[in-house]
């Protein structure tokens, strides 16, 4: 079979990164950072865009888009060495994905094969939203999809293959979702260090540790001298 | 607890900070006797690896008493006079299964900047700033080692600590040199660097069958060292042109095995080193592969180049058409303690290996940054300061001077 996947994701940000509309934010953005600091762009930014999108909710008018907005998917792959019904046993029981996902904060049972999410954004945001697991294939395949009105409107999937040689599983992550304030808002998330393929990559490999080793590897709090 | 933190580039302060706590089931604390300095603290020192963070207490390099363990560990009890590894193994993962140790897929909890610079990242490294996993060192009077059930050895009886500590870093790093380097009966194996590394490198391949050795290095005391300790030829590159003075050497046909034990920070002559010198400092190079040019140069054809000399990001003007054409293997990689160390204590024991002389001073913590001035600088014919957290500063901290301990 041969390897086919389109661009990805950070090709599409960066490109997105650079029409002009954004180019005038990265401008305002800049000349922002340098006035008021990251966090009150960061608190700007998404303030108003939170303010936004809850009173859209709340309100149910159609969404006119001020702000730009891009559907964002991340992928990411990682190979963990436990067999594949072990691995997916695990992600077959969302309310362990706060273990291993870092800014997922609650996972609940709502219903059969329905969740409760509460998830933290930056500066202690909490959104929230319900989502249902779709297209389940024993030891192969999960996917998820939030239901309408949710907080972040995303979707995603995870399937699992055997590694070649004995080496346990791989587990392929799919996740698509609306940035928080589009565009904007995956860049000041790419300020504050919170990249959405990075936190992919950290949470997959935090399950891996989890699975592999017992539990999460920790070198914190530890001791240091004065900073 | 005191402890001795890097505060910025060549800023060490002796702190009282906390003492460390068990994190994980699989954890112990250690009470450390003795914590080696090593050449690789150098590059953090001087500011080569980026990510270190003011405050983090340097070292890795160890010997101490197991004084606390977490509940998952059931090998290991209070009391024991325990080495520890310097690199991290999880002991759980596809590269730990398989002995390469210092590869974990798991110990280093802040794997990002490794991830983005080298593709992927290694193990996590006590004391070794946060690209390598944000532990703390062990210049400390205490030091909490994770998965220790894979990381932490006891000593047999009958070794002292002296020998001990060295078995935590530098026997195997200098081991897995010469094991990388692929020695085999009849070979001439070259080392460049005669440090702690350098030196059990030499004692290593002779011991896996090397005929003869040749150290090279500038400082008289160490190469002193190589002719005594591991029966070296020696090569002072200031004095001698060195690929000269291994043809000549080696009959024309160039050592058959060749390690580099010197790394990012190589010294040398002429205007390659100039070069070098010149675009690190304007931070458009970050290693200076000077011993690297003269390894793959040297190096008979088909031979094995060893490179466990520490690198941290890019070299300049690598010889890739000499590597290619004359057909040499190279290989490298952080060492795999835990493979090794049954091994090494079994030499030791039997008189085939003593690491002991490389602690030319024992000193308190107190005096750490003196003691890293010194090793830096290479004065008082210094090969490694070994700190003793349980000395107290002042007169009468135990200088051993430079023919090491009686």
């Amino acid at each position: 079979m041969a390897y086919q996947r389109s661009r990805s994701s950070k090709d599409d940000l960066a490109a997105d990164l650079f029409t002009p509309g954004s180019l005038a934010v990265g401008v305002i953005a800049a000349l922002a950072l340098r006035r008021m600091g990251t966090l009150g762009l960061v608190g700007a930014a998404l303030g108003g865009a939170w303010a936004y999108q809850t009173w859209r909710n709340k309100t149910g008018k159609p969404p006119t888009h001020v702000i730009p907005r891009a559907p964002l998917t991340v992928r990411r792959s990682i190979t963990i060495g436990k067999p594949r019904p072990e691995v997916f046993a695990y992600w077959r029981d969302p309310t362990h994905f706060p273990r291993f996902m870092a800014h997922v904060e609650d996972v609940r049972e709502i219903g059969p094969d329905a969740h409760h999410w509460v998830v933290r954004g930056p500066l202690h945001t909490a959104m929230e939203w319900d989502a249902d697991l779709v297209d389940i294939r024993e030891n192969q395949h999960i996917g998820w999809r939030a239901r309408p009105g949710a907080d972040i409107v995303n979707e995603g999937s995870v399937t699992f293959a055997d590694a070649p040689g004995g080496r346990g599983t791989e587990v392929h992550l799919e996740v698509t979702y609306d940035a928080p304030g589009g565009k904007l808002g995956a860049m000041v998330a790419r300020l504050m260090g919170e990249e959405p393929d990075r936190q992919a990559h950290d949470d997959l490999r935090r399950l891996k540790q989890i699975l592999e080793t017992g539990h999460v590897t920790s070198s914190q709090p530890r001791p240091h001298g004065s900073r | 607890m005191r402890a001795l933190c890097w505060n910025g580039i060549n800023d060490l302060r002796v702190e009282t900070i906390d003492d460390p706590i068990i994190l994980d089931p699989g954890d112990v604390i250690v009470k450390v006797k003795l914590s080696s300095v090593c050449g690789s603290d150098l590059h953090l020192l001087d500011g080569y690896v980026p990510a270190m963070r003011s405050g983090d207490v340097l070292g890795h390099e160890f010997l101490g008493e197991v004084v606390e363990t977490g509940a998952g560990v059931s090998k290991l009890t209070k009391g024991d006079r325990v080495i520890v590894i310097s690199i991290i193994g999880c002991g759980h993962c596809w590269f730990c299964d398989n002995q390469l140790y210092s590869l974990c897929d798991n110990s280093n909890a802040t794997p990002g900047m490794e991830e983005t610079v080298y593709g992927h990242a290694g193990a996590g490294i006590f004391g070794y700033s946060h690209a390598f996993g944000g532990y703390a060192g062990s210049h400390a009077e205490y030091i909490r080692v994770p998965y220790a059930e894979t990381n932490v050895f006891k000593v047999p009886d009958g070794v002292s600590d002296e020998t001990a500590v060295f078995v935590s870093d530098a026997v195997p790093t200098g081991w897995m040199a010469a094991d990388l380097a692929d020695v085999q009966d009849g070979d001439v194996v070259a080392v460049w660097g005669a440090g702690g590394v350098g030196l059990m490198a030499m004692t290593a391949a002779r011991i896996m069958g090397a005929e003869r050795v040749i150290a090279i290095d500038r400082f008289p005391d160490r190469l002193k060292k190589a002719h005594a300790h591991a029966g070296a030829e020696i090569v002072n590159y200031e004095k001698v042109d060195v690929h000269d003075a291994l043809m000549d050497m080696t009959g024309g046909r160039g050592p058959d095995r060749c390690i580099d034990a010197v790394g990012l920070e190589a010294h040398g002559t002429g205007p390659g080193y100039l070069y070098d010198r010149a675009k690190q400092a304007l931070r458009l190079e970050t290693g200076r592969a000077t011993v690297l040019r003269q390894a793959v140069r040297a190096c008979r054809k088909g031979g094995t180049v060893s490179v466990i000399g520490v690198y941290g990001g890019f070299v300049d003007t690598f010889p890739m058409g000499a590597l290619m054409n004359k057909a040499l293997t190279m290989r490298g990689g952080q060492q795999h303690g835990q493979r090794y160390v049954p091994t090494l204590f079994e030499h030791i024991r039997e008189g085939r290996l003593d690491p002991s002389y490389l602690m030319t001073h024992r000193w308190p913590l107190d005096r750490g940054a003196e003691g890293y001035g010194m090793f830096k600088h290479k004065t008082d014919d210094c090969l490694r300061v070994v700190f003793d957290p349980t000395l107290s500063a002042g007169p009468g901290a135990n200088n051993l001077g430079a023919g090491g301990p009686a």
